[in-house]
């Protein structure tokens, strides 16, 4: 997750499959606000309902893009350690507005594949319009 | 969307009670 200023009037949670007990030293790993919410989601029905599915083992580990964002962490001083989950489970991004109703989706199409910010912004913007 | 969340003390936490904001949702992949 970025650091970057989130947007205004915005509730921001993050999701991740692994076991709950993993979240707090995620939170302290990247110093994540307390605004920033952590949810757990092992069974993965979120990313079910959201349709964000799992790539294939080239996608995650032989694509040059992954290879090339891995460099650019460890060149910001991540350490990644080797994993001990599923690395084909893909993530994304999603905006919700005020009715629960799903605005915008945005399905990584692999580990490196995130939207841009702007784009992030755009979709928080409509979605605090009313419908 | 009918989804049940868990809170980082595991805590249940359906996705619908996250009502009456925008909320952006990042899916993360894994964590460890």
């Amino acid at each position: 997750m970025s650091h970057a200023q989130p947007p205004v009037g915005v509730r921001i949670a993050g999701v991740s499959f692994s076991p709950p007990a993993l979240l707090g030293a995620y939170r302290r790993e990247l110093s994540l606000p307390d605004e920033v919410e952590l949810y757990a989601d092992p069974g993965r029905a979120l990313y079910r309902a959201l349709g964000f599915g799992r790539a294939s083992v080239a996608r995650v580990w032989l694509d040059p893009r992954v290879w090339v964002r891995y460099a650019s962490l460890l060149a910001r001083g991540r350490r990644p350690r080797p994993p001990g989950e599923d690395t084909l489970q893909l993530g994304g991004d999603a905006v919700l507005d005020a009715r629960g109703e799903v605005r915008w989706t945005y399905a990584s199409r692999g580990p490196e594949d995130r939207p841009g910010l702007a784009e992030i912004r755009a979709a928080v913007a409509r979605a605090q319009l009313p419908r | 969307m009918d989804v049940t969340l868990t809170g980082p003390d595991g805590g249940q936490v359906p996705l619908a009670s996250l009502r009456g904001e925008v909320v952006l949702i990042v899916v993360l992949r894994h964590l460890g």
